[in-house]
């Protein structure tokens, strides 16, 4: 049986033609630039000077001898930490509210409105809410405004606040994507296991947290994965829109201190090396969470 | 006074739980609300003390700068251009070796597989720098070609693919092959046609990325008359004349307009496509 499964599908050439389009591109424009890139962290070069210095790990040294580095590091956790709760409490809660009222106009119109951010740009989600900061008449002071108070807040020139917008910004704009994925898990948790709990007296909480819950729990590891990513990279739009990793770099990350060292101030070694290191730091922290997974994660349906 | 009895608390609870969301709904969408209402208010509207939600006198002035004072045609026709390409280019590599993964057994397949994971792993910031050098030495700075080349290599897209590839049951590869059929006519003509409803999911997700794609543009197009829609929003900003409001949230109301419209159509269908990837 195993061999008439599999007639026809192990011709010699066939199969690397069909993945070379593929492979070709990820190779030139991911693999190697990924070492080259690695390579590039040992020199010294502005992008327009013919020869490349070599320095060994002089730009290492500077890096990590500098608060510059560390300190995006930090703020880059930080987003994470930030942006976890809009994309899994938060979608989760609202995509388990909205699948438990009965089918109508209203549960679909509640979906519709509660995705739409995700299609707009970060770019787009970026500049409204700049507008809606805005110290000189943004609609949040003007809100606020309304109870009597006449303060407004320092949204994007405060060193605290600055990375807070940021954080709310990319949170709005990820929300809905991720209610469709918890939307989407929820449905997969067979109607007989809530059913048959809620006979033997599970309440609400419960049927969640026991049966719910441990069902959907590969999508929640799929979500926080695809958070670490969004959260490391999606957010220099934010970044770059809001505060240019203002003020004083509160709220720069890793990203955003690759783009200043190479794009602001020519210095493609450091932008190099901080881009080597963010790169350690990921195998590190998917290796973590591969071993995490597997105690947590459960892939028993 | 009878109908009052009925109202049960599970009632009330119901009313409030809709409360509730209606409420959420209001704040999540308020922004957008707020850009839409701020691009129809003319300048002496834009700094009012007072909330004034929807303009008192609405006009069409920002709509009308935007179109004549900046070239927002050339930079529509730009993102329409680098959306086109990266979506065709990203599905049909997708498509390709996804089936390719998915159908047959080859040496190097499982190798192959892991890089092709790996790089759904691999930030972009770990790499601009070198594809920056390499579409510059191309000759491809400025050119829509420069853009979207370094995109095409798509982990997640033929990802997806070989999952659906690999959920079709192999008796219909079988009975296509055992008429005659080669591998090239069991995938247009099985393959696609079968996951045709997760391949549209696809192809709307990777249009949502490619139309609002910042960063790597931002590079890459420097020049004024290549910005593409989300870019050409930074012109608004002046370091001089200070941020044209009216206007940006015109400029920032046309961008969004083609993909929420785009995303409410197929909405049904990301949400199945989503069950069956499984993501398992």
């Amino acid at each position: 049986m195993k061999k008439r499964n599999s007639i026809g599908r192990s011709r010699f050439i066939t199969p690397y033609l069909y993945i070379a389009p593929a492979f070709i591109t990820l190779a030139v424009f991911m693999y190697w630039p990924l070492l080259y890139n690695i390579i590039l962290s040992f020199f010294q070069w502005n992008f327009i000077s013919p020869v490349k210095n070599f320095v060994g790990w002089e730009n290492y040294k500077i890096l990590l001898s500098d608060n510059v580095f560390s300190r995006a590091l930090i703020n880059t956790f930080k987003y994470i930490i930030g942006i976890l709760p809009f994309t899994i409490i938060i979608p989760l809660f609202f995509a388990h509210l909205v699948a438990s009222f009965a089918k109508s106009k209203a549960k679909r119109l509640y979906e519709t409105l509660l995705f739409i951010p995700t299609a707009v740009s970060f770019a787009v989600a970026s500049f409204v809410w700049v507008w809606m900061f805005n110290p000189l008449g943004g609609v949040i002071d003007r809100f606020i405004s309304l109870f009597g108070s006449t303060q407004s807040i320092p949204w994007l020139s405060s060193a605290t606040l600055a990375p807070i917008a940021v954080i709310i910004v990319s949170g709005w704009r990820l929300l809905g994507y991720y209610m469709i994925i918890f939307t989407a898990a929820l449905l997969t948790v067979p109607a007989e296991y809530t059913e048959s709990a809620y006979i033997d007296g599970a309440g609400a909480w419960k049927t969640f947290w026991y049966i719910k819950w441990p069902l959907i729990s590969p999508t929640t590891f799929f979500v926080f994965i695809t958070t670490v990513f969004f959260a490391s990279s999606q957010t220099f739009i934010p970044i770059h829109i809001l505060t240019r990793g203002g003020p004083y770099r509160a709220s720069a990350n890793l990203m955003y201190v690759v783009y200043e060292y190479g794009f602001r101030y020519f210095n493609i070694g450091l932008a190099a090396t901080t881009a080597t290191l963010t790169f350690l730091i990921f195998v590190l922290v998917t290796f973590a969470q591969i071993k995490v997974s597997e105690r947590m994660v459960h892939y028993d349906l | 006074m009878l109908g009052q009895s009925k109202i049960t608390k599970n009632h009330i609870f119901t009313i409030i739980r809709h409360l509730f969301i209606i409420i959420t709904c209001i704040l999540v969408i308020f922004p957008l609300f707020w850009m839409v209402s701020t691009s129809f208010k003319a300048p002496s509207e834009l700094f009012t003390k007072d909330l004034r939600l929807i303009p008192h006198n609405p006009s069409l002035i920002n709509y009308k700068n935007v179109f004549s004072e900046w070239p927002v045609f050339r930079w529509i026709l730009n993102s329409a251009i680098i959306a086109l390409g990266m979506t065709l280019g990203r599905v049909l590599t997708s498509i390709l070796a996804g089936f390719g993964f998915g159908y047959f057994k080859f040496r190097g397949k499982t190798l192959a597989f892991l890089l092709v994971l790996w790089s759904m792993s691999i930030p972009f910031m770990t790499t601009m720098i070198p594809n920056y050098i390499m579409v510059s030495k191309l000759g491809l700075l400025n050119s829509h070609t420069g853009v979207i080349l370094p995109m095409l290599g798509y982990g997640f897209g033929i990802f997806f693919i070989r999952q659906h590839v690999m959920s079709i049951p192999p008796s219909l590869f079988d009975a296509a092959y055992l008429d005659g059929s080669n591998s090239w006519q069991i995938l247009w003509r099985i393959v696609v046609p079968v996951i045709k409803g997760s391949l549209l999911a696809l192809t709307v997700l990777i249009a949502l990325e490619a139309w609002n794609i910042f960063f790597w543009p931002l590079l890459v197009l420097t020049r004024d008359t290549m910005h593409t829609l989300p870019i050409g929003l930074t012109a608004f900003q002046d370091a001089e004349a200070g941020t044209f409001w009216g206007e940006l949230m015109a400029a920032s109301t046309i961008a969004s307009i083609p993909m929420v419209a785009l995303y409410i159509a197929t909405r049904t269908y990301l949400i199945e496509a989503s069950i069956t990837t499984g993501l398992k």
